[in-house]
């Protein structure tokens, strides 16, 4: 039972945390206490603490509940990682939520439950229970979508729970396909049924490729890649984003490993299917997150189309299965993508400027013009994670962006691909150094200034910032890492 | 957190720094063993896991010394301007990258700092130039390099996954390249790269632009060093690596080289601004640079790489004498200028030795250079672009001549505005540049012994 410590003490303190919380917000001796500060010292107690029982069983692969929950070097990586995102976010969100007037301690209380999430997602080895994980996530999602409690935010709430719903159902069909012609639910005995396709009747063959297009749209949709991506600029632009900072730092590394789990574990003789449907919604998604990005001025949306074209590349990784050491660098790609996503909305966490009411989040990237006027050093954190998420040297992302052009130049699959993606790259490169343009070239509005970034938060972004300047440095150790990482799934 | 003020004594601390870095260059030179062929000084830099390698060779030392020689300069010339932290920080900057470029011997980490050059050039043009078309010349600077470059990063890549290793001696080394159609395509890839930042003939759009709405400093150093990567990168990757697709398309660059010095040339003679006049100059001499280049003959790549030298101190020292009128009158058009030797005779002469150096007149830096190429073309045969260069040479005589008579000499329009001489500053940064112009012109042998052996060495 000790092998899956981490998430009981999670569940636990999450709900414990909780139960204070309800116990004190409501204490009418009190006169009714907002408790945002005290949960969020708790909860973040809770995720270093965590941090250190996570510790206990590194590199020790691990099986609980009848090899429901599986633990290998990789779902510690991601756990390690989402739980200190987890700690960074409740840091950054503070004193926006304050603003904002989200002051509900369920706002931690949720953090912490899409930290559990995704650390089950990750190790779970079962349809049915992945399914119901999933639907727990997405659930603490959609109420996260809706806190801002006014009009926009509550439409995006909807927005997300019908879409989302829809896709939950669609992925519901695929696995019930894989059910009904096997018979089986656990990721280890799929994946000796599917193990020779010859084995396999036509009817049944046809009905595990109906499977793969049904469980690959709903895993797509989770993840916005291309035909499903319509709905994720609405819901960034609207949600709070506090929010949005979670949906963005949360779906793509588990996802990532689940996507594996299918498609390599389960669904490795039907490569010659699947890899067409990555092939072409990573590639419609590299093309449409671009030519979405270059017309958006809110910097939400910008981020959210920019993501759509991120995890097109990173998806493409996918093509180059045939060797775990060309996968590890799409994994990569997500650390470092996933990250770096993490600083921006940090860093939008941190922009108010002053209006002549009062203090206004940014929300147009025009409202930047003239910060370098206003606020030399700020200007360069800007300037540094713009460049640094454009792709460009010597920054994180473009180590992590060569390294999976070499994994498909290496794997020579589709010689006309690494040719496409730069091209698409050099176009991509314009709204983030609009942007850019933006803060250094236009001048500034009379009724616009900056004020000056809160302390934790400060410490997050010039953290991320140092190592984006100096990942150059530890760019082989990462990549030795996520190696080590990538073969413990084939193990 | 967010509102540390830098210290005011930044300004001696970044002249301090450069100026000691002119030094180290220096002593770099004298300590150079002209004798030797292969890299000297070489040494690595570990940090943690990774390792930096870098040499310097006949050819770098030279871009070294007119880095670390422009950069003091154009902070002595910046001196008391608006923006000043911010300039000196990202000259500096852009100085410390450019070192990179020219001493390391990993061709990713070229890659890498060739493109990072980019990231303090686009702002310090953001920061200091003052039209709306600022934006449009910077976008194209930055797009016409992103995506010249983007297809050699492929390239790449693609030698990485033969060689496993991207530094200098093992890509020559080895014989990794299966067959010829291979190396055909990256070879453009690279020339596609280079070519933009030379730059060749249909590749140029973006210079006369980034040079108008640029600084002065920007300017001086673009012509002075940025343009200059692109042949050095000819030199150092292109042509090493890729000797046999190198003597395929020799004909094509040569044809493009051909009618980039001519079509630029006469272009010049029809501008009315004086930066853009420069600037298309700039682009017919960097043509006949890689016309040389191109020659396969021992002279003509000398030649080329003083020239280089040359037209980077001429270049530089002819946007310095622009940046000096432009803080007097605030406009570049030839239009308002007459009559300045009335009122500026020290300017005028400094300006009239810089002009004299960009025809390329005896006893100046760049006919050394110009002559060289020329004889070397004549002696492999490349009569057309014998031709060229000397339709060049001709044509840069008229417009020089034209311009410095336009703006020196005549009758003083205007004269309610006083005329002041050059001041101690830029007395201080005219002055050596003339005494290299000089220096090279008259005895160019102290440059040429190194890069001899160089060009021996490395190409034949």
């Amino acid at each position: 039972m000790l092998s899956i410590l981490n998430e009981h003490y999670l569940l636990i303190t999450s709900l414990l945390i909780l139960s204070f919380g309800i116990i004190y917000r409501f204490a009418t001796h009190l006169n009714y206490p907002t408790i945002q500060t005290s949960i969020n010292t708790l909860a973040i107690l809770a995720l270093v603490s965590a941090i250190f029982i996570m510790a206990i069983d590194l590199n020790i692969p691990t099986v609980a509940f009848n090899s429901l929950f599986v633990k290998d070097a990789i779902t510690i990586g991601v756990e390690l990682t989402t739980t200190l995102l987890a700690i960074g976010i409740i840091i950054a969100a503070k004193q926006y939520n304050k603003k904002e007037n989200i002051a509900h301690f369920e706002y931690t209380i949720l953090v912490l439950f899409v930290l559990l999430s995704v650390h089950l997602l990750i190790t779970v080895e079962e349809l049915f229970s992945f399914y119901l994980i999933l639907e727990f996530q997405s659930i603490c999602l959609y109420i996260l979508a809706s806190l801002k409690k006014n009009k926009y935010s509550v439409e995006a709430a909807l927005k997300y729970f019908i879409l989302g719903s829809f896709a939950s159902i669609v992925l519901l069909i695929g696995f019930s396909f894989i059910y009904g012609i096997s018979g089986l639910t656990h990721f280890e005995d799929l994946s000796i049924f599917f193990k020779d396709k010859t084995l396999l009747l036509p009817e049944m063959e046809i009905i595990t490729k109906y499977a793969i297009i049904l469980i690959s749209i709903g895993i797509f949709f989770k993840i916005y890649m291309a035909p499903m991506h319509l709905w994720v600029a609405d819901i960034y632009a609207q949600s709070p984003t506090t929010s949005v900072i979670i949906f963005a730092s949360s779906s793509l590394m588990p996802f990532y490993v689940i996507f594996f789990k299918f498609y390599e574990h389960i669904l490795s003789e039907f490569y010659g299917f699947w890899k067409h449907i990555i092939l072409l919604t990573a590639i419609l998604s590299i093309i449409i997150g671009t030519i979405g990005a270059m017309y958006q001025y809110s910097i939400k949306r910008l981020l959210a189309y920019s993501s759509i074209a991120n995890t097109g590349y990173i998806f493409l990784s996918f093509l180059t299965i045939e060797s775990p050491l060309l996968l590890a660098n799409g994994l990569l790609y997500v650390f470092i993508y996933t990250i770096n996503t993490f600083g921006v909305f940090t860093l939008l966490l941190t922009s108010k400027i002053n209006t002549n009411g009062g203090e206004e989040y940014i929300e147009n990237i025009y409202q930047l013009a003239g910060l370098y006027k206003k606020n030399t050093l700020y200007s360069l954190v800007w300037m540094i994670y713009f460049y640094a998420i454009a792709g460009l040297p010597p920054f994180s992302v473009f180590f992590a962006k060569i390294a999976v052009f070499t994994s498909l130049i290496y794997s020579n699959t589709f010689v006309w691909i690494p040719i496409l993606i730069a091209l698409i790259t050099v176009i991509s490169t314009f709204y983030y150094i609009r942007v850019i343009q933006i803060i250094y070239f236009e001048d500034e509005k009379e009724t616009y200034g900056l004020t000056a970034i809160p302390e934790g938060a400060g410490f997050i972004l010039y953290g991320i910032l140092t190592i984006n300047i100096l990942y150059l440095l530890v760019n082989s150790e990462l990549s030795a890492m996520t190696q080590y990482f990538i073969l413990s799934l084939y193990a | 957190m967010s509102n540390i003020e830098f210290r005011k004594q930044t300004k001696q601390d970044y002249i301090v720094l450069s100026v000691l870095l002119y030094i180290g260059s220096v002593i770099l030179w004298l300590n150079y063993d002209p004798f030797r062929f292969a890299f000297q000084y070489e040494w690595s830099l570990k940090i943690w896991d990774y390792c930096f390698y870098f040499g310097i060779d006949g050819l770098s030392l030279f871009f070294i010394y007119l880095t670390t020689f422009l950069i003091p300069l154009c902070l002595i010339f910046n001196w008391s301007v608006k923006n000043e932290s911010t300039n000196f920080a990202s000259l500096v900057a852009i100085e410390l990258l450019l070192l990179v470029v020219f001493t390391t011997t990993d061709l990713l980490m070229f890659y890498i700092f060739f493109e990072a050059i980019l990231i303090p050039f686009f702002i310090f043009i953001g920061i200091n130039a003052y039209r709306k078309r600022k934006t449009h010349a910077a976008y194209l600077l930055f797009f016409y390099t992103i995506a010249g470059s983007i297809f050699m990063l492929v390239a790449i890549l693609s030698i990485y996954t033969y060689t496993g290793s991207l530094d200098l001696y093992i890509i020559l080394d080895r014989n990794y390249l299966e067959n010829f159609n291979m190396e055909k395509i990256i070879w453009i890839t690279f020339f596609l790269a280079f070519a933009v930042k030379v730059p060749i003939f249909p590749f140029h759009i973006w210079l006369p632009e980034a040079h108008v709405e640029a600084p002065t400093e920007g300017s001086v150093l673009l012509a002075g060093i940025l343009l200059k990567l692109g042949t050095y990168g000819i030199l150092r990757f292109l042509m090493p690596m890729f000797p046999a697709a190198t003597a395929y398309y020799t004909p094509m660059v040569v044809t493009l080289s051909t009618l980039g010095i001519v079509y630029t040339s006469f272009i010049t003679l029809r501008q009315i601004d004086i930066k853009r006049i420069i600037a298309y100059s700039s682009v017919a001499h960097m043509n006949l640079c890689v016309l040389g280049i191109f020659s396969a003959n021992i002279t003509a790549i000398s030649g080329s790489i003083l020239l280089m030298i040359g037209h980077g101190v001429v270049s530089g020292g002819l946007f310095f004498a622009i940046g000096i009128l432009y803080n007097r009158m605030h406009t570049k058009l030839i239009k308002y200028y007459s009559g300045l030797i009335h009122g500026m005779p020290m300017f005028a002469f400094f300006f009239f030795v810089l002009i004299m150096g960009n025809i390329s007149l005896p006893l100046t830096s760049n006919f050394i250079g110009e002559f060289l190429i020329l004889y070397g073309l004549y002696s492999s045969n490349q009569i057309y672009g014998l031709l060229a260069g000397l339709v060049g040479i001709f044509v840069g005589t008229l417009y020089s001549i034209v311009l410095f008579n336009k703006v020196i000499f005549g009758i003083r329009e205007n004269s309610d505005k006083k005329l002041i001489d050059l001041n101690w500053k830029e007395l201080n940064v005219l002055l050596p540049i003339v005494l290299h112009v000089v220096w090279i012109g008259v005895y160019p042998n102290s440059f040429l012994d190194i890069i001899n052996t160089y060009v021996m060495y490395n190409y034949f």
